[in-house]
């Protein structure tokens, strides 16, 4: 009966709960995990797929919600905001199939090499510059670390600060900063090796500190 | 434009535009749900869908197959009722609502990915030749091997381009079995429409109608193989 009181309770407390009330109350009624996945599966299998294409994402994203799950007691409670900790989860994941991640982006690079589709020309048409900048990009990510790729694509796709990278990969700072200096190095020499160039200097570019 | 901004149109690029399954959600929740409370519904759901096979003429129920989603926060209720005679009913499931009219017009409203054997039952039942389908990422059927529909199939004709607009409209569609002449039936097409980092999910429902019901797909993918959208 005390269970279920307790239970009734927990599931009183509104939507507006943080992330980190929701993962503490959690560890005394499990479904309330479940509302951590209603908030951020759709932003991580986006995320995943983006890297790893749509065939892996689903698999990588449960695993990372289980880990999580099997993991919320040592999450830090002063941490409001989950996103770092369940993008580190999901990054650490992705670099370990980093194989399958290279396979993704060369298959990208391809298709953005290959002629437009016959009756798709209309939707197509105006695209064609930025297709081949989309194919120099995802050949330039294959050329990357895994480390500076992580830290990137978590700045780029995941819309992490730099202090959100530095907390989901469990890294200082200046790491995240310096990996992320040799990452875009690297992207902006292939843009400009294929004639894509036009890129800000590195002093003109936003950091993200949301 | 710098690196950043380019990667972020790489970014929009490879977004999925259907959000992740509702067996995805199963999975998790199933697993992180304590023993007590997880489903049992490897036990009764296939004697369920083996009842509602024999008993398909009963339109209500597949109303009463239990929601494939196994969620617990989705509330809908089974709630079929046949109407008077076969002039009209209403079908609910956890994943759509199809209501026939008495003037033979058929409304379907996707509340999420359906249960594709639950719509098409449904939609079979309401008089309307066919099948009922998700949007499949990986379906690699129809020109090209992109999933993607073959425009002289579809009656009229080559009518693709109009309808595929429609497909992103609504979650709505209204239809009936004029649609299509003698032997040919619908496509009911399911997908879904997400944003970057949208966490609430839109769902889209189209139909095509085929000239011929056995060219009717058995697996659809819109998305552009050109673009990735």
């Amino acid at each position: 009966m005390g269970d279920a009181i307790e239970r009734a309770t927990a599931a009183t407390i509104t939507a507006s709960s943080s992330d980190a009330e929701v993962i503490e109350a959690s560890l005394r009624v499990p479904e309330r995990f479940g509302e951590l996945y209603d908030r951020y599966a759709a932003m991580l299998y986006g995320y995943a797929c983006q890297r790893v294409g749509t065939t892996a994402a689903e698999d990588l994203v449960a695993d990372t919600f289980l880990d999580a799950f099997s993991q919320r007691q040592r999450y830090d409670l002063a941490r409001a905001d989950a996103r770092p900790w369940l993008y580190g989860i999901l990054a650490n994941k992705i670099s370990r199939r980093g194989r399958t991640e290279k396979i993704h982006y060369r298959a990208i690079a391809r298709a953005w090499q290959a002629p437009t589709v016959e009756g798709l020309a209309e939707r197509v048409a105006d695209q064609v510059s930025a297709q081949a900048q989309r194919g120099v990009l995802a050949a330039a990510l294959c050329r990357l670390s895994k480390a500076d790729r992580n830290v990137l694509l978590l700045v780029a796709w995941g819309q992490l600060s730099y202090v959100e990278v530095a907390q989901a990969l469990d890294l200082p700072l200046g790491t995240v900063r310096s990996r992320l200096h040799r990452a875009r190095r690297t992207v902006r020499a292939a843009l400009a090796e294929a004639g894509l160039a036009g890129a800000a200097p590195e002093s003109q570019a936003r950091e993200r500190t949301s | 434009m710098d690196e950043m901004t380019k990667l972020d149109d790489l970014g929009v690029a490879l977004h999925p535009r259907r959000a992740p399954s509702e067996k995805l959600r199963d999975r998790v929740l199933t697993a992180t749900a304590p023993r007590s409370a997880r489903p049992v519904r490897s036990r009764w759901l296939v004697p369920s869908l083996a009842t509602a096979a024999v008993t398909a003429v009963a339109i209500g129920v597949v109303a009463l197959l239990p929601d494939s989603g196994g969620t617990t926060a989705r509330t809908d209720q089974a709630g079929g009722r046949a109407g008077q005679g076969a002039a009209t009913f209403e079908v609910r499931h956890a994943s759509f609502t199809l209501v026939r009219s008495a003037d033979g017009s058929v409304t379907f409203t996707a509340l999420q990915l359906v249960d594709t054997d639950a719509a098409t039952q449904a939609l079979n039942a309401a008089g309307i030749a066919g099948r009922a389908l998700n949007e499949d990422p990986a379906c690699t059927a129809g020109p090209g091997g992109h999933g993607q529909i073959e425009p002289a199939d579809l009656y009229p004709p080559d009518t693709l381009h109009s309808k595929l607009t429609g497909l992103a409209a609504d979650d709505t569609v209204t239809f009936r079995s004029s649609d299509y002449p003698e032997g040919g039936g619908l496509l009911l097409a399911v997908g879904t429409e997400t944003g970057k980092g949208a966490t609430t999910t839109k769902y889209a429902a189209g139909v095509f109608a085929y000239a011929d019901a056995n060219k009717i797909p058995t697996c659809i993918n819109f998305t552009d193989p050109g673009t990735g959208q």
